[in-house]
């Protein structure tokens, strides 16, 4: 077994109880924080594995921007905002949603349709991928992925600034 | 065991320097400053003032440390320690000094040379925007809320700036390993000269990244008090006052190490070309904030996304198209 | 590996300082707490203040924005260390992956999203 497979276990109980905290905390706020905690430890998790460039995207792009722009929504509403009462539909479809999709990984990864396929695949990567490395398959094999990714992006951009547009159309009225 | 008395030797050395040359910028900027307004600047505490920055961090230290009544106790604590984690954490991919062989082991001359440097510092640093956040919001007052606010999309809007400069300097070099960028350098000439644009690009962000004149905004004194810290005092305060200095340290030698060769140079040691470069960016700070007016809100967002942004991504294809064609494929 | 090892070392130290900071913070100072201390920031008029005001919505498209062109900034990297290798076709790959998002930017900026006042 390699020697890290005990941090790895213990960053991972980590993630779960930060994840918990985004869900269970009573303010946005601290759910917010809880995301940047658990966001943080997943980052550390790519590292363990080797994964340096996807840990450092994690670290950029969602402990850097996408939990900042949640706290801005939070925080741009009157105390920090609170939730509107208890919605038992969308508890129940959260329930499910994560239900099932925990019961699809857990499937796949019992039958080694994902992650390593054989029991004595090194968890950890003999080599840690470089930036170099991600480079050659993102404009290679992945290629056509990679241009595709522009389009949810741009779709993004029209969304963001439609619904700006309309708020600040409200605001003047 | 023996595995761990080098990085910790280092580590405490980088600390000890790092925690040393930081209360004496602040000793330095008040005295060039007071020389450019022909002042004197703090002269009174030691010889030349210079036991002054003792004399501030014990003041500090036997302040009251004020709670607002309706802030939220948790992260009005929590923030400040944020900004001064990040701002101290970000230096440890600096490269200070070449590999030196001392008693037969190799010590490479700097925290961790990891070969994503580039990425690391953008990522720790884009880390620094919670302090700003979390601690305005948390004060409970408004001159707080709306410094955060505008620090923030201050902050965000120039980390687009700063990544196109550094964008343009790891297309130069081909390598996100800042020990590579100096070598290059050392080999070659400074990328001063070859990314002049992304050279300017970077000190304008970085001038903006750390909050400092002109684009001091989140803590414009003249309208918003004392912007995200207003409701903060004693060694809270200080947590940020140390990691805005920290802060513009830290940017400060990745501008010597990005464009001015870093810590090579001739007949010293590596270390003290890197303190003498980065001393030129520091005095630089001090000199914009002595002689430029504060911009304002509206010109500032507009600088970043409407000039510094289309500029800096004709910066990256033109030297993408010079870097393909040199590379003759 | 022993580069993480020397950075994890070094990020428990500087972990050590704010969290120690923070433990002296006030341990030497008088503590005397009243009313008007407690109040948040006024300048001259001193009236209770509650977060309720409503901020503009801009904060949060500028966040928006910038998180669309973090993304795209993050892609540049590999595609620059690896452009010696791809050569020409590496321009055409990021030229197209450019059209589109500059498509979005020109489309911001002519609605007036970029426009400060």
């Amino acid at each position: 077994m390699d020697a890290r497979f005990p941090y790895l276990v213990f960053a991972c109980v980590i993630l779960l109880l930060t994840a918990l905290g985004v869900v269970l905390a009573k303010k946005p706020v601290y759910s917010a924080v809880s995301l940047l905690a658990n966001s943080l430890t997943l980052a550390v998790i790519y590292l363990m594995l080797s994964a340096e460039f996807v840990a450092i995207s994690q670290l950029i792009i969602y402990s850097g921007a996408i939990v900042v722009l949640f706290l801005f929504v939070v925080l741009l509403l009157p105390q920090g905002g609170s939730e509107s009462g208890h919605n038992r539909g969308r508890a129940v479809a959260a329930v499910i949603g994560a239900g099932t999709m925990f019961t699809a990984l857990t499937y796949a990864l019992l039958r080694g349709a994902v992650g390593p396929s054989s029991a004595a695949a090194p968890i950890v990567a003999a080599k840690a991928s470089t930036v170099l490395d991600i480079g050659r398959s993102l404009f290679g094999p992945l290629l056509i992925p990679f241009e595709l990714t522009t389009l949810p992006m741009l779709i993004a951009i029209i969304g963001a600034v439609t619904l700006w547009r309309r708020q600040e159309k409200v605001s003047r009225e | 065991m023996q595995d761990l008395v080098v990085p910790m030797l280092r580590t405490i050395a980088v600390i000890a320097v790092l925690m040393t040359l930081m209360p004496y910028m602040t000793w330095f900027e008040r005295r060039v400053l007071a020389a450019m307004q022909v002042r004197h600047g703090p002269n009174r505490v030691g010889w030349q003032g210079l036991l002054q920055p003792l004399a501030d961090g014990l003041k500090l230290l036997f302040k009251e440390d004020l709670t607002p009544s309706n802030s939220d106790r948790w992260l009005y604590r929590l923030a400040p320690a944020i900004a001064l984690f990040a701002a101290l954490a970000s230096f440890a991919v600096i490269p200070f000094g070449p590999t030196v062989e001392i008693q037969g082991t190799m010590v490479p001359m700097c925290i961790a040379d990891l070969d994503i440097g580039v990425l690391y510092l953008l990522g720790v640093s884009s880390l620094g925007v919670y302090a700003l956040v979390l601690g305005g919001w948390a004060s409970g007052s408004k001159y707080s809320l709306m410094g955060a606010l505008r620090a923030a999309a201050q902050v965000v809007s120039y980390e687009l700036i700063l990544g196109l400069a550094l964008i343009a300097v790891v297309l130069t070099v081909g390598d996100t390993k800042l020990s590579t960028i100096v070598q290059q350098q050392h080999d070659g000439v400074w990328l001063v000269f070859l990314q002049p644009v992304a050279f300017v690009l970077y000190l304008i962000a970085a001038c903006a990244e750390t909050n400092r004149a002109p684009f001091d905004l989140p803590e414009a004194e003249t309208e918003l008090v004392a912007g995200y810290h207003t409701e903060y005092s004693g060694m809270r305060f200080a947590m940020y006052f140390i990691a805005e200095y920290i802060n513009m340290l830290v940017v400060s030698s990745l501008a010597a190490t990005l464009f001015l060769g870093g810590f090579s140079g001739p007949f010293w040691p590596g270390p003290w070309w890197l303190i003498l470069k980065l001393m030129v960016f520091m005095f630089l700070f001090v000199w914009l904030r002595a002689t430029l007016p504060r911009l304002r809100y509206d010109q500032l967002m507009r600088l970043s996304w409407n000039k510094l942004l289309p500029i800096g991504l004709l910066n990256l294809a033109v030297t993408a198209v010079i870097v393909v064609y040199r590379s003759g494929k | 590996m022993s580069e993480y090892l020397s950075l994890v070392l070094y990020l428990l130290v500087v972990l050590a300082i704010p969290v120690g900071i923070s433990c002296i913070a006030g341990r030497l100072a008088p503590h005397k707490p009243n009313v008007n201390k407690g109040k948040p920031y006024e300048c001259g008029v001193s009236e209770p203040f509650a977060n309720q005001t409503r901020w503009p919505v801009r904060f949060a498209l500028v966040a928006m924005l910038f998180l669309i062109f973090d993304v795209e900034a993050l892609f540049f990297y590999p595609w620059a260390v690896a452009l010696r290798e791809l050569g020409v076709a590496g321009l055409f790959y990021i030229a197209s992956f450019f059209a589109v998002l500059g498509t979005g930017y020109l489309y911001a900026r002519n609605r007036g999203a970029l426009q400060w006042k």
